[in-house]
């Protein structure tokens, strides 16, 4: 029951309750963002702790199943899974990284002249962005990189190119209601001009969705990447990217088929982990909003 | 009347967004190293030769009226010849969009199938344990891809256990000759129910594997929406009239839920599409997908553009559907369109 | 806590060999489980409203009022009840969900706070005017039928015509009665109307609370209008039932009441409404704000706010006590007899 407390004071023992479940919750996301901040570190000094060569090809060694030396097996050419695995880490995850900073940079910047351009800037802007979103990233990446030449940068290059409409669009609506709030308005009456309020306001206002939309982002995009490398257009063989990985083992499922299930689960773990730290990010910062946009992103 | 202007606002808007996206394609196919009159006139081809073939294509002109051209040339359907085939681009996605339509629909039928009831078990049951595993593996199958899930699953259930076909469309013993371009529909015109039964089972494999992720988003969509519309007002009011469980569901729940089902499903056909490209090559499936592989493989740009305006016009006609849906749905989306324009 | 046996001291209270109460609720609480913890919304509620009796239920919002009436229909999903609640005689919280959806409608039904968002919008009038019949298996054209009827009663004119519109189609004041024919077409002996005017301006308003007025006369219908409007409460209130955070702190006729209120809250309260304009969502007879349902105040939960407070009020939850003008109150002031000043 309730203690006796002052009368201003509400109760605070109802209260500690709710704390604590509220810590408990922390938890959870916390653990999800712990292993977030790993899979970057990995990416980041993978190839530097592999425990065998990534690209010493061994064919006496070939096609192996994994063992205490081999912990997933070797490939078809005797290359160690989990080496492999460790270093391709870095073209996934960091590529992904690196595709989702170019897409939103230009979202951000379209979005913002969009909202301060005037009506007719602002229907060109949008028209183009529906052209945009009109066609499923999957394709116009596959053929712009394969119109520039198959590569890992190509296919970075495309997805970029390919990825800003869905940022662009999303933070035109928010960019939008933030230039109708009281405190921009009010700013706008007082003489302060739309391009110094976009810089000082409108955009910082917007980061809360873009950083929710990052996390969701990158787990598409590595994805739609590992798909790019798998169909022939992204990262090349020999390279450890994880999709090109599952492409060169394709043929020698039969016997190796560890060697194409491992980088596929790591695409997994990765893809999940990022799309469980946006919806908790989502969740904290913005739960208003309906998340369509973080959810139906494009996915390969 | 709302049809009208509704279907004439979409097409002017679908129109215009598709001559935006010829222009983006028109700019990366300038962007591709090599001479496209070369190409054109052969590889034996002659200097003269060439020149008239770049006189042909207007390649002298100024890049605008070069560009008009090309819209001109769109505009009869000639998105130009496909150098790996040597046939038009046209023909060979024409002949390749029924498959992947077929692989699409199907995986939507099965998506539906299994995500309308879920999310709505999960969301009347929210909180349950019901609901928390039908959410957790929902997360879990919204971070597979899609080509690896794809080559797992062909390998262990087509593969090992040799439950269902492997690869392709259909068996070999069934001569299908091309109808309507549908195989499940040529399949039975040919051979009969058992033809078209087995062109069904050669279909399973890939619409599920295209459906797991789709489908995975769908039911979170969904379950949300649910959850949202139960919260409404008129669902209190329409069980406080006495209206039992299950018709409430029927009648006043799911009726409100299935609009955002809708655009999403619209949205979803041309990620679809997409990611078809990667099921139908693994599978050995002759759609878009199958023909977008091989124009990369043999760097042929035109089959490649003409593959991206194409889908690009499938997903504006997608909206147009959805859109159309929705006014049939919706009294109040038929009536907006009635007081003219926003 | 333990619930009261009955209500003492009621209004004539009407022989239960006569014909059952239209609503009898005893002791009453309600809770729910929130991230935050569990949360009484309702605490040791007890009331009883006699068949064709119009009482109204004031109080702020969070007091619990709107919680009573949704679980009185068993509407609340999330609610945890403990207490008995009785709708013309039958014992709603033992019943199957089967037989509660049967028993809604029929025996006691509700009239909600906003008329657009009552109605489904892909419906037309007519279907859902008429779905309540329809669910208990009459034929379609007979309950069309019936709509129009109901509707045409209720002043919806050309009924049979508009009954194709849908509910976007419709004024606010039109789809109110709307709602209210819904309500009344499976002819329930009690009517829970939860802030019906709130959401309508203020000549709309007095039209749907004189066609309560009216439908409650002419059908013997019991109704429990819930309202944080004592303007709205004056003309049609038979009895007056005050809420505050989650408990019912006093019950009397609705002329007595205003004239000399016993409860230091309902006092504020009546001394609030001719100076803002009838709503007491701020009060300005009152100082401080009502407490949230998941930190109120030990004791008397009004006892932060009460110019009249004592020692004991912090601590102990006052019972309700039977007032010589006949109605029940809930305050120490009154734990002594006479003491009132």
């Amino acid at each position: 029951m309730t203690q006796t407390l002052p009368t201003s004071a509400p109760t605070v023992s109802r209260w500690r309750r709710p704390l604590t479940a509220l810590a408990q919750i922390r938890g959870m996301d916390r653990v999800v963002a712990i292993v977030a901040v790993c899979l970057v570190i990995l990416a980041v000094i993978g190839p530097y702790i592999t425990p065998h060569d990534i690209l010493d090809a061994n064919i006496a060694q070939a096609s192996k199943a994994p063992d205490a030396s081999h912990w997933m097996g070797t490939d078809e050419q005797g290359r160690d899974v989990f080496s492999r695995v460790l270093a391709g880490a870095r073209y996934s995850i960091l590529g992904s990284i690196g595709v989702v900073i170019g897409f939103s940079l230009i979202g951000v910047l379209v979005a913002a002249i969009a909202t301060v351009g005037g009506p007719v800037v602002d229907e060109v802007l949008m028209r183009i962005t529906d052209a945009g979103l009109a066609v499923p990233s999957m394709v116009l990446s596959l053929a712009l990189s394969a119109a520039m030449g198959p590569s890992l940068n190509s296919a970075m290059i495309a997805m970029i190119v390919t990825g800003w409409p869905y940022t662009a669009r999303l933070l035109r609506t928010i960019m939008r209601e933030t230039m109708v709030l009281p405190f921009v308005e009010g700013a706008l009456i007082m003489g302060v001009t739309r391009r110094r309020l976009m810089i000082k306001h409108v955009i910082p206002n917007s980061l809360d969705v873009l950083i929710v939309k990052w996390a969701g982002d990158i787990g598409n995009t590595i994805l739609v990447l590992g798909a790019l490398s798998f169909l022939g257009v992204g990262a090349q063989p020999p390279s450890a990217e994880w999709g090109a990985m599952i492409a060169s083992s394709q043929a020698y499922m039969s016997t190796a088929w560890w060697a194409a299930f491992a980088p596929g689960m790591a695409i997994t773990i990765t893809a999940v982990t990022f799309g469980l730290l946006g919806e908790s990010l989502q969740v904290r910062l913005n739960p208003e909003v309906s998340g369509q946009f973080t959810r139906v992103g494009g996915k390969s | 009347m709302w049809i009208v202007r509704l279907v004439s606002r979409r097409v002017a808007l679908g129109v215009i967004t598709l001559i935006a996206l010829a222009a983006a394609v028109f700019f990366i196919s300038t962007l591709v190293p090599g001479d496209p009159a070369r190409v054109a006139a052969g590889e034996n081809a002659t200097a003269d030769q060439i020149a008239a073939a770049r006189e042909n294509l207007g390649l002298d002109k100024p890049v605008i009226i070069q560009f008009f051209l090309y819209l001109g040339r769109l505009l009869h359907g000639d998105l130009g010849m496909s150098i790996s085939t040597h046939s038009p681009v046209t023909e060979g996605l024409f002949d390749a969009l029924p498959t992947t339509f077929e692989l699409v629909l199907m995986s939507i039928i099965l998506m539906l199938v299994v995500a309308l009831p879920a999310a709505t078990i999960a969301a009347l049951r929210r909180g349950g344990a019901g609901d928390q595993a039908l959410r957790t593996s929902a997360v879990f199958t919204a971070g597979i891809p899609t080509f690896w899930l794809a080559l797992l699953v062909q390998f262990f259930i087509g593969g090992k256990l040799q439950i269902l076909p492997l690869s392709g469309a259909v068996s070999r013993q069934y001569s299908v000759d091309r109808v309507t371009g549908f195989m499940l529909i040529d399949a039975t015109i040919s051979g009969g129910a058992e033809a078209g039964w087995d062109a069904f089972l050669h279909l399973l494999m890939p619409s599920a594997v295209l459906a797991v992720l789709f489908g995975a988003q769908l039911f979170r969509a969904l379950r949300t929406e649910i959850i949202r519309v139960l919260a409404r007002e008129h669902i209190a009011v329409a069980r406080s009239k006495g209206v039992p469980p299950l018709t409430l569901v029927m009648h006043h729940v799911l009726p409100n839920s299935i609009g955002p089902a809708i655009t999403i499903l619209g949205v979803q056909f041309g990620m679809m599409v997409g990611s078809a490209v990667l099921v139908e090559s693994i599978f050995a499936l002759p759609g878009l997908g199958s023909y977008l592989t091989n124009a990369v493989g043999s760097a042929d740009v035109n089959a490649l553009l003409g593959a991206v305006l194409v889908t690009g016009l499938v997903v504006v006609t997608a909206s147009l559907v959805v859109d159309l849906l929705q006014a049939v749905r919706d009294p109040r989306v038929r009536a907006a369109q009635n007081g003219g324009g926003r | 806590m333990t619930p009261d046996p009955g209500t003492p001291g009621q209004t004539a209270p009407g022989q239960p060999a006569q014909a059952a109460p239209a609503l009898d609720v005893a002791g009453l609480c309600v809770d729910v489980d929130t991230p935050a913890g569990r949360i009484r919304l309702l605490d040791d509620v007890s009331l009883t409203v006699r068949p064709g009796e119009r009482l109204a239920v004031v109080g702020e919002s969070g007091s619990g009022k709107s919680v009573m009436a949704r679980s009185i229909l068993r509407l609340g999903d999330t609610y945890r009840t403990t207490g008995s609640i009785k709708v013309a005689g039958t014992e709603v919280t033992r019943l199957s969900e089967r037989q509660m959806s049967r028993l809604r409608g029929s025996t006691v039904a509700m009239v909600f706070q906003d008329p657009l968002g009552a109605l489904n919008p892909l419906q037309t009038i007519g279907e859902q005017v008429a779905e309540p019949l329809r669910v208990r298996g009459t034929g379609r054209q007979e309950a069309e039928r019936a709509a129009a009827a109901i509707l045409e009663e209720l002043g919806v004119a050309r009924a049979a015509e508009r009954m194709k519109a849908y509910p976007h189609e419709f004024s606010g004041g039109m789809r109110q009665r709307v709602v209210l024919a819904m309500a009344l077409i499976a002819e329930p002996q009690l009517l829970i109307a939860d802030e019906p005017t709130t959401a309508l301006d203020v000549r709309v308003q007095e039209q749907v609370i004189d066609l309560l007025h009216e439908v409650s006369t002419e059908r013997n219908l019991a109704v429990i209008l819930i309202t944080h409007d004592l303007g709205i409460v004056a003309g049609f209130a038979d009895r007056v039932a005050v809420m505050y955070a989650g408990r019912k702190i006093q019950d009397d006729d609705a002329g007595r009441l205003f004239r000399e209120p016993a409860h230091p809250y309902a006092r504020g309260l009546i001394e609030a409404v001719p100076r803002i304009d009838h709503r007491i969502e701020h009060l300005v007879g009152i100082p401080g704000v009502p407490p949230h349902p998941g930190a109120r105040p030990s004791g008397c939960a009004y006892h932060p706010r009460c110019p009249f407070r004592m020692d004991i009020c912090e601590v102990e939850v006052p019972a309700e006590r039977p007032l010589p003008s006949g109605g029940t109150v809930a305050c120490h002031l009154f734990a002594l007899e006479g003491n009132a000043s």
